[in-house]
């Protein structure tokens, strides 16, 4: 009984640890993804925390475990995506506009931001998951195969599409000077 | 960002460093990431207090079901029954009448062994 509570004690030290480590980096690609909604952002992370604690005890490995949180990540950003698609085309039916903005949260340089986020929604779903893995987060082409569960080919193929069709969409940002009030992270 | 993709020409580069730099979220706090922790944790007990009550009605409601699809257990004879194989035992008549007392299948069986 002293042995399961130590246990049960121990994973749960685990957990509260792994979170600490992640949950900016989640948050933050949670966000990218979300055309930078603060909240869903948040509660997305949360959520693939959540399931990712059922999962605890398969993973020994904390980078087996990261790999695997990652993707229970991506798969909360899709499904929140979906469901927010479906429910703004119920809302438009109701009203003239689109009643809910992009960006949730006060920015630095909020209509740079959005412009950014409205881009990034023409990219169709694999195009921006690889964009945001490998140009904002920093994953190797090779890690975001992994994380992905995609070929490596695959990879490569939406990174040169995406930045492709973006360039095209922020076509006036190229030669623009980049905004002093924003420092680059991770 | 060179090391990531050596392939990406300088101006795309820069225009790539510069999405990096201007889309990402506002810093977090350490109230926010504290309360975040906090959060996930409260959630986690939640659920793992409403996992409890749902899945004792689904045994309880599994076990219910059995019981009332299989069959139970053979009960002893009745007293009515153990006076008839009393009075079967006892008495002097030919053997082979007995298959008009025996179970059918009794007498399926025995006549499938020759008996």
């Amino acid at each position: 009984m002293v042995e399961i509570e130590a246990v049960d004690v121990d994973r749960e030290s685990r957990f509260v640890d792994f979170v600490d480590a992640h949950q900016e980096r989640a948050v933050r690609v949670a966000w990218r993804l979300l055309g930078g909604d603060a909240a869903a952002a948040e509660d997305v992370a949360q959520e693939a925390f959540l399931k990712a604690h059922r999962g605890l005890a398969q993973f020994r490995d904390d980078a087996a475990l990261s790999t695997w949180f990652y993707r229970i990540l991506l798969n909360e950003a899709r499904s929140y995506r979906r469901w927010r698609a479906v429910r703004r085309r119920w809302t438009a039916l109701w009203t003239a506009e689109d009643s809910e903005p992009v960006a949730s949260t006060p920015l630095p340089d909020p209509a740079l931001q959005r412009r950014i986020a409205i881009a990034l929604e023409t990219l169709s779903p694999g195009q921006r998951e690889v964009f945001v893995l490998v140009y904002l987060e920093g994953l190797t082409l090779e890690q975001c195969a992994v994380q992905l569960g995609k070929a490596l080919g695959t990879v490569k193929a939406h990174l040169h599409r995406a930045l492709h069709t973006l360039r095209g969409e922020l076509q006036d940002l190229h030669e623009a000077p980049t905004s002093p009030k924003r420092v680059a992270n991770s | 960002m060179s090391q990531l993709d050596p392939t990406l020409p300088p101006d795309a580069e820069r225009f790539v460093a510069r999405l990096r730099a201007d889309y990402a979220p506002p810093p977090r706090d350490a109230l926010q990431h504290a309360a975040f922790t906090r959060a996930v944790q409260r959630r986690v007990r939640r659920r793992t207090v409403w996992v409890w009550p749902p899945l004792l009605a689904a045994t309880a409601a599994t076990a219910l079901a059995l019981w009332m699809v299989l069959p139970g257990q053979p009960t002893p004879p009745s007293v009515s029954h153990g006076h008839a194989l009393l009075a079967l035992a006892l008495t002097d008549d030919d053997p082979t009448n007995a298959d008009d007392i025996l179970p059918a299948d009794y007498v399926d069986i025995a006549e499938a062994l020759e008996l």
